[in-house]
């Protein structure tokens, strides 16, 4: 691979899939080559959001990432360093979750993790560390659990809301 | 030795994004690559969250044989020894939590060689029927990887449940 070469995980295409590009190429041109432009009305991002962002008690009711401009340069844009970029996507996604009979809401980029939601769940909901070990997201409705390092915009496409139960995972039991 | 369609076929699934993003995570990694002479075992290292004298990350041998027809099963492996880790220097984890049951070293059929979770082909010979009510998002099928497994055990290595070692 050349010294100039960018891979990245492109999400939105698809399963998410391994891409390439050069440092100096724009957004544009490479997603172009991989047949993963935007289309009216679509955002392209680049990494995920911080997740200081609700670290502190004061919660940001939505996260705060902004979308890539596509005539940037993949160095400008650190594609490098943030190595996700997250075509055909709505700007935010609003996520409920649902426990014990309550819900709470947030909106979301669609470049945010489950693990991201869980994390912001567990704490909206004051579930302590120790009690909350075995809590996991069942997403709505199919009931399945998304792996933690999913993107929220992988689990359903063009999605502009997601809901999803927070469950305690069963135990096996038997012999 | 030729390489099989098992082997392949994980070769693939290994070479797949959702393998390679855990890998540029630093959440778990080839611990050698995968080659006819160790077929069927795989050996991955995956990364656990700090906890006092515990290990940053543990080996674990996959046997992948018939992979995917068939479920792994998988165990914590001393690399030293060649051997399955003892029982004894199992992860600790918290009393009655996920990851208590899926680590658990006592009251199965194969403690120490396998985890206890239906993806696990030691585990689930047994329980195919209990099972396959009570954990319908844990059948194995074509599409499940051994990366759903790492990603199991991963998670629960970075639960608070885990205690260390």
């Amino acid at each position: 691979m050349k010294k100039d070469t960018v891979e990245f995980f492109l999400h939105g295409n698809g399963k998410p899939q391994v891409g390439s590009g050069l440092d100096g190429e724009t957004l544009r041109d490479v997603l172009t080559r991989l047949d993963a432009l935007p289309r009216d009305g679509e955002l392209v991002f680049v990494g995920e959001p911080e997740d200081s962002e609700f670290d502190d008690e004061g919660d940001a009711e939505e996260d705060g990432q902004q979308p890539a401009d596509l005539g940037a340069t993949l160095s400008t844009l650190r594609v490098r360093e943030l190595r996700h970029v997250h075509t055909r996507a709505v700007r935010r996604i609003k996520v409920q979750v649902n426990f014990n009979g309550k819900h709470k809401d947030r909106k979301f980029s669609p470049a945010a993790t489950v693990a991201r939601v869980l994390k912001w769940a567990k704490r909206r909901f004051k579930i302590d560390a120790a009690a909350g070990a075995d809590y996991v997201l069942q997403l709505l409705p199919e009931k399945t659990v998304p792996r933690p390092e999913e993107h929220l915009g992988d689990l359903r496409p063009g999605a502009k809301a997601l809901e999803f139960d927070l469950v305690r995972e069963v135990t096996p039991q038997g012999w | 030795m030729a390489v099989t369609a098992a082997q392949r076929l994980l070769e693939a699934d290994l070479d797949r994004p959702e393998f390679r993003i855990g890998v540029d995570k630093g959440q778990w990694a080839l611990a050698e690559e995968v080659s006819e002479a160790s077929w069927p075992f795989v050996y991955t290292w995956i990364t656990a969250a700090s906890r006092p004298q515990a290990p940053a990350r543990w080996l674990v041998r996959w046997d992948a044989s018939g992979y995917n027809a068939q479920r792994a099963t998988g165990a914590f492996w001393n690399l030293e020894k060649k051997d399955f880790l003892d029982p004894s220097s199992w992860p600790k984890c918290l009393d009655g939590s996920v990851a208590a049951g899926v680590f658990k070293i006592t009251g199965w059929a194969a403690p120490g060689k396998g985890f206890y979770h239906p993806y696990d082909r030691l585990a689930w010979a047994g329980h195919e029927a209990q099972w396959t009510t009570a954990h319908p998002q844990f059948l194995w099928s074509p599409s499940s990887t051994l990366t759903d497994f790492i990603t199991l055990v991963h998670r629960l290595l970075n639960s608070e449940a885990y205690r260390g070692s």
